[in-house]
């Protein structure tokens, strides 16, 4: 029977060709967008957990106390280290102040980061936060202080000195404007001295290795044995549960991805459907004669099926080379057309991006192509199996 | 030779429609890729325009730089005479320290005429809990804000700024908590009368003008009051105001180009590939016809019309599907849920949790692509076969 | 005759026997503000695991005028504050500048401790706050106070309680907007001077945080009879004034 299906196959060369070549591309162009999709997942995982680490270390309820409760002991470093030997964790602190210009004072955050680390590079991108303050640029142009200048910071309800005047390095452009026209990071020494002594807001922590969105389990166990570790009071959190929302939008970008590539397997599902109609059209008198000769209704409704089913299949294996071509160079790592990648860029996502494609995807997109084919398949075959002998005996076509 | 080239095409009324089923697919995804991204980009204007900045936004150009009261309108008797006799509003942004009995958070204020502002943005309709701004002394904040600074309807929160007029403070009164869906407003929305404003910025004045616009022609509104202002000032749309967002907006709609021609490359394959099986069955009447004199130029034409035939009527259907599909899309909020999780991760993009599609007849022409894409198929393969027919060839051949 | 003239006495005693809520604050602020003079202060700042203590010099004309300059520790040294009318100023002698802070900083945290300026002035609660008696005893007052409406303070109310012999302060509560008590201050040792008395030691307890308390001890000062004007400039900040 299966070798009666791929004979059928072959007789319509051309259109058969043609079809499994549409399921062929298809396919690739599935792999290819999930491929690409998780490049860009990764590369916005890269930049944010620059940004945010890949766990944090905060006190409880951080979101729902006052300042001066949100800070707790930096020592607590050392514990996070002895659990999780090799990682790389820095303290950052918080602090509203009033910054004094020339004639005005604003409103800013006093953001201290140890300079040299992830952060602070991640964030001030390379301003040399060791040698004094460096200040989103909005605020600068706010003060009119740039520089080699000197600001004047005063910190309401500090546990620190409090107040104090501080040499301003540079200045940075940030995305979030808000977060441009507050920003007063310095080296997290000062900070603590001004606001809380010996105290962060945050330990935030690097795990080496973890480069891809799909290592969250490695981050949940690291979570896990820091959890156990720290005293009551501090909850470990992993980078998505700091931003509400994001690995949720990772989701449904992800699934949304899924549905804009359902949407090819089901025109691809339309035009097997037509494919297989036409090529059953005309060999009406031929399954009249096979029903003739003893083919149960049964065994014509498997024949039709076999065929598509190897249609498919072939066109399946083509698009697997073809996707799994396209994915192996993306894989290599691309770049988008740079108008397109410096805009993106302001989003955070990274010039370099790295395609990824997991075995879940690749069983999607195998089984969008099964689901295709089965559903194309159907009427026609059903018909096959319907047709009268003596009437399909004497089809003509036109 | 057209009717003949419909006849033929109901000759197998089944193989048609399914041709046209699937120019019908790929007609429905485009207009609805379309239109999503006409609903993405009208709710940002949307949101642009009604709640995070106006239609038209009038104020001196070095504000639009640096929006602080030092660049607040100086000559606002010149600047009202520019812009006539439109609905408008004097707002007056200023940055000042927020602080309540549990936390302080710099803030960026913005002071309102009440009333006028009913009449130029939707932020005052957004007020979920309390009420909206009524006189001096009151302040309306988003609730985000709310929850992080712990105020409560009827607290008093205190506002502090040095602009102007030098170090000032005063205890506001919160009246109202707003819930506008929109992240700019939700999560840093602060609203106080303008007086009280002026009295903690030092400007008598505003620092801006919103002017109103009827929808689509905010630009146009623009650029005549611009016109007329006096040097040193202008006017902007709220879509010139847009943020990063726009680039997102524009990628789609570059990307909705090769997107719609992809799909119609897919659907005219199947119509071509249909049309080709029709015209070789019909080998031999093709060839009869052509042997009774018929020249075989216009029997390829013919052929080409029924490929575009079968095309225009799965446009159709698709159209009409298609157009259903969008009207339906534009009275209930379908895609809202995508942008309210997009809102959390990134409040500034002015997106909108109501997201609406878009009806245009503009989608027409696009569309139209699978016609065309289906005429040209047509013409390089069965019109070709047809037109090449060795004609006692033909008439001998069987199927 | 007699009896109506009686009568209106005894109405009118009450009057004169109680001063009005107004003028017992004024008075009971008195202690807290004192004559003009000068002098030295300690505060020590309590918290879980650590006592910090700044020396300071103050000189003040116990009105609208008040200066203050770091004396310990040496780290703080020369850093000056000038209360005049509603401005504070800041002197940073390691910059050198004067800075202008805004009116929040009255009523926050003076030095990080637990008192503000106003609390250590005794100034500011007649003009942001409406007092109303709420209840008395042979022993004391107990005052309310209210935020007027565009003040800028946090607080939902004030309970100031005053000593009735000697109209002195002796405990000021402080409540949020939701009625519940976030610090007390309490004044315990008192002097008496010319004008009255000057409270010269207090507690004040952060209610929020556990094991959070500052004192304060007026160690000595001079009533004067004259106060140099000069002295209470922002540019005379800078240096020890008079």
């Amino acid at each position: 029977m299966i070798t009666l299906a791929w004979r059928n196959l072959w007789r319509a060369r051309a259109r058969s060709l043609l079809t499994a070549g549409v399921v062929a591309l298809v396919v690739a162009l599935g792999l290819a967008l999930l491929s690409f999709t998780w490049a860009t997942v990764n590369g916005y995982f890269a930049t944010f957990t620059a940004r945010i680490g890949h766990l944090v270390v905060r006190v409880e309820d951080y979101e729902k106390r006052p300042l001066v409760e949100r800070v707790f002991p930096a020592g607590t470093r050392a514990e996070v280290l002895r659990v999780l030997p090799g990682a790389g964790v820095e303290g950052r602190l918080f602090w509203p102040a009033l910054v004094a210009g020339a004639r005005r004072s604003e409103p800013a955050l006093l953001t201290g980061l140890e300079p040299g680390g992830r952060l602070a590079r991640s964030l001030l991108k390379g301003a040399p936060l060791e040698k004094g303050a460096v200040l989103g640029r909005a605020l600068s142009a706010r003060l009119k202080k740039g520089p080699g200048d000197l600001v004047y910071v005063y910190l309401p309800e500090a546990l620190g000195e409090g107040s104090g005047l501080l040499p301003v390095a540079a200045t940075v452009e940030l995305l979030e404007k808000q977060q441009e026209r507050s920003l007063l990071a310095v080296p997290l020494a000062t900070a603590a001295r001004l606001a809380a002594p010996r105290m962060v807001s945050e330990l935030v922590i690097f795990l080496p290795g973890v480069v891809r969105f799909s290592q969250q389990k490695r981050l949940d166990e690291a979570k896990r044995k820091l959890s156990l570790a720290l005293p009551s009071g501090l909850r470990v959190l992993r980078w998505d549960e700091t931003v509400p929302g994001l690995s949720g939008m990772v989701r449904v970008f992800h699934r949304m991805m899924l549905l804009f590539v359902g949407i090819f397997f089901l025109l691809a599902a339309l035009i097997l459907l037509n494919t297989i109609y036409l090529s059953l059209s005309e060999r009406v008198r031929e399954f009249g004669l096979l029903s003739a000769l003893g083919m149960t209704p049964g065994r014509v409704f498997l024949l039709v099926y076999l065929e598509t089913l190897m249609l498919t299949l072939v066109g399946a294996l083509l698009g697997l080379l073809l996707g799994g071509a396209i994915h192996l160079r993306l894989a290599r790592g691309f770049a988008l057309p740079p108008e397109v990648a410096e805009s993106y860029a302001e989003f955070g996502l990274p010039p370099v991006l790295y395609g990824e494609l997991h075995p879940a995807d690749v069983a999607t997109v195998l089984l969008f192509t099964l689901a295709a084919a089965l559903l194309a398949a159907l009427w026609p075959a059903l018909l096959a199996a319907r047709l009268e002998p003596a009437r399909a005996l004497r089809y003509v076509a036109a | 030779m057209a009717r003949l080239a419909l006849k033929n095409l109901f000759r197998h009324p089944t193989r048609t429609l399914l041709v046209a089923l699937v120019v019908a697919y790929v007609v429905v995804a485009n207009l609805f890729y379309l239109s999503v991204m006409d609903a993405y980009e009208a709710s940002v204007r949307h949101a642009y325009a009604r709640f995070i900045a106006a239609p038209v936004v009038v104020a001196q150009t070095t504000w639009f730089e640096d929006p602080a009261p030092e660049h607040g309108i100086r000559d606002l008797a010149a600047v009202l005479a520019a812009v006539g006799d439109r609905p408008h509003a004097k707002r007056l942004g200023f940055s000042a320290l927020a602080e309540s009995a549990y936390q302080s958070e710099g803030v960026e204020a913005t002071g309102v005429e009440p009333e006028a502002e009913r009449r130029l943005s939707r932020v005052p309709e957004k007020v979920a809990r309390g009420r909206w701004l009524e006189g001096p002394g009151e302040v309306v904040l988003g609730h985000e804000l709310a929850k992080r600074l712990d105020v409560r309807v009827g607290e008093r929160l205190v506002l502090s700024a040095a602009h102007l007029g030098g170090p000032q403070a005063r205890g506001l009164r919160v009246v109202g908590i707003l819930w506008a869906k929109v992240g700019a407003v939700d999560r840093y929305g602060l609203y106080l009368h303008i007086e009280d404003a002026r009295r903690l910025s030092g400007l008598a004045t505003a620092t801006h003008l919103a002017v109103d616009a009827p929808r689509g022609k905010e630009a146009h509104v623009a650029r005549e009051i611009a016109a007329r202002l006096p040097p040193g000032y202008t006017a902007k749309d709220a879509w010139a105001l847009v943020g990063p967002v726009k680039t997102d907006i524009e990628l789609g709609r570059a990307l909705a180009r090769f997107y719609n021609l992809f799909l119609a490359l897919l659907s005219a394959l199947a119509v071509t590939s249909t049309l080709y099986v029709s015209v070789r069955e019909r080998t031999r009447e093709l060839g009869v016809i052509a042997a009774l004199g018929l020249d075989p130029a216009r029997l390829a034409g013919m052929v080409v019309l029924e490929g575009v035939f079968a095309s225009l009527l799965g446009w159709t259907a698709g159209l009409l599907l298609g157009y259903g599909l969008l009207y339906y899309g534009s009275q209930h909020n379908l895609l809202g849920p995508i942008f309210a999780l997009s809102n959390q991760i990134w409040p500034e993009a002015g997106l909108f949790e109501e997201v609406y599609l878009v009806v245009r007849a503009g989608y027409l022409g696009p569309t139209a692509s699978v016609v065309a894409a289906a005429a040209a198929l047509a013409l390089l393969f069965p019109a070709r076969y047809v037109y090449a027919l060795d004609l006692p060839r033909a008439l001998r051949f069987e199927v | 005759m007699k009896k109506a003239l009686l009568i209106s006495l005894l109405l009118l005693a009450p009057a004169w026997a109680a001063p009005s809520t107004e003028a017992l604050v004024e008075t009971a602020l008195k202690a807290l503000s004192g004559p003009p003079m000068r002098g030295e202060l300690v505060i020590e700042i309590e918290r879980p695991g650590s006592l910090r203590r700044f020396r300071l010099r103050f000189y003040t004309d116990g009105e609208h005028r008040s200066r203050v300059r770091v004396l310990e520790p040496p780290a703080r040294r020369g850093e000056a504050y000038l209360f005049l009318g509603n401005g504070t100023w800041l002197y940073d002698p390691r910059s050198g500048r004067v800075i202008e802070l805004p009116p929040t900083s009255r009523h926050q945290r003076f030095l990080g401790s637990d008192l503000s300026p106003l609390e250590l002035s005794g100034r500011g609660l007649l003009e942001d706050y409406e007092s109303q008696l709420a209840f008395e005893d042979e022993h004391r007052y107990v005052v309310v106070l209210t935020p007027r409406p565009e003040a800028p303070t946090p607080y939902g109310k004030l309970e100031l309680v005053i000593e009735k012999a000697r109209k002195v302060p002796l405990l000021i509560s402080y409540y949020d907007q939701r009625g519940i008590e976030v610090k007390r201050v309490r004044f315990t040792e008192f002097a008496r001077v010319d004008t009255g008395y000057l409270a010269t030691a207090g507690v004040a307890e952060d209610l929020v945080h556990a094991g959070w308390r500052t004192r304060y001890r007026i160690e000595r000062f001079q009533v004067l009879k004259a106060i140099d004007l000069g002295c209470f400039t922002p540019e005379a900040l800078r240096e020890d004034c008079p």
